[in-house]
């Protein structure tokens, strides 16, 4: 058995068209159906917020408003229709400082070009199988930017909104 | 958004939509054909990503120091050729881009010595989509230019 990936919807946004077709295609041979993409953020938010796809693959840099702003509107815009779609973040760029400024805007995952079909497929299972836990610190709204440690333990205290025993600190 | 440090519950479609089992191997050698074989009118993309940098280039020469905005104007060109030289088959493009991105995210200002360097890396470019070199002979080729814009690169972070 593998993955059902013809009943997910997938958005790509990448200016160069080029690139933005070959995504295409091999998301298409991974087995994805339905794929939109865009060339800019603003169409981007656009086909965001009439098709909610379940998965956004992002360029960082844009003619328009580029990656970053893109994940900040799906994340925080009170209109946005989901604010916990998994964001993997395409980019050329590796330096740690900007990967971290990217982490602490709300992506979910990286994706460093130029990248293979394995790093792309990799990518997409960590999305599907070990999504990150959100967490709302007031001024951050994202994906906990700390990975989890082995048995689900984080290194500070957090509590989650459904949990019914209440607070696991003191406000 | 609400109280602080409050974990929220993932409202995730993804897993229940997909399911289990991953992408079958074979789905995945057949995508890394498509990528081996991509092809693309790549020369005209990298003259631009020049027109570009030459622009930024000429922004900057010679100031004190660079904004960030500016840094990022210089970078921009450079990382767009390391990210998708060889996702189109020009791996020597994203070798080369490589080098020269990590010299100019630690340049605080552009000088002579730097131009020299992209001048360096821009005649390795115009060589690359002139003779269209894509192939493993081609990158052999090219091997000792290559090589010496990464000591260049190296020598100018040692002295700076």
């Amino acid at each position: 058995m593998s993955y059902s990936l013809d009943r997910a919807s997938v958005l790509v946004v990448e200016d160069m068209i080029p690139m933005a077709m070959l995504t295409k295609k091999i998301l298409e041979t991974f087995g994805f159906e339905e794929i939109y993409i865009a060339h800019t953020g603003e169409k981007a938010f656009e086909l965001y917020q009439k098709h909610a796809p379940d998965l956004v693959i992002t360029d960082w840099i844009l003619d328009d408003i580029d990656g970053l702003e893109l994940v900040k509107l799906i994340r925080r815009d009170p209109l946005s229709k989901n604010s916990y779609v998994p964001i993997i973040l395409m980019t050329g760029f590796s330096h740690k400082l900007r990967v971290m400024a990217a982490r602490d805007i709300g992506v979910s995952e990286f994706l460093v070009k130029p990248f293979t079909a394995k790093d792309l497929y990799a990518r997409i299972v960590q999305a599907v199988e070990k999504p990150r836990t959100f967490v709302d610190s007031g001024e951050f709204f994202g994906p906990d930017r700390r990975r989890k440690r082995a048995g689900g333990s984080s290194d500070a205290p957090l509590r989650r909104l459904d949990d019914t025993r209440g607070s696991a600190f003191k406000k | 958004m609400s109280d602080k440090n409050t974990e929220r519950k993932r409202l995730n479609s993804l897993k229940d939509k997909v399911g289990s089992g991953g992408i079958s191997p074979l789905r995945i050698e057949r995508a890394e054909d498509l990528l081996q074989k991509s092809n693309v009118e790549f020369g005209a993309y990298v003259k631009e990503q020049i027109i570009n940098l030459d622009q930024a280039i000429s922004e900057v020469k010679d100031c004190a120091s660079l904004s960030t905005i500016e840094q990022l104007a210089l970078l921009t060109p450079v990382m767009t050729l390391k990210a998708h030289g060889a996702m189109f088959g020009y791996q020597t493009i994203s070798n080369v881009a490589q080098d020269t991105l990590h010299l100019l995210e630690h340049v605080e200002r552009v000088n002579d010595d730097l131009c020299e360097i992209l001048d360096a890396f821009k005649s390795i470019l115009h060589t690359v989509v002139d003779k269209d070199l894509k192939h493993d002979q081609d990158i052999t080729a090219l091997k000792p230019l290559t090589q010496e814009l990464r000591l260049a690169c190296e020598r100018y972070l040692k002295k700076y």
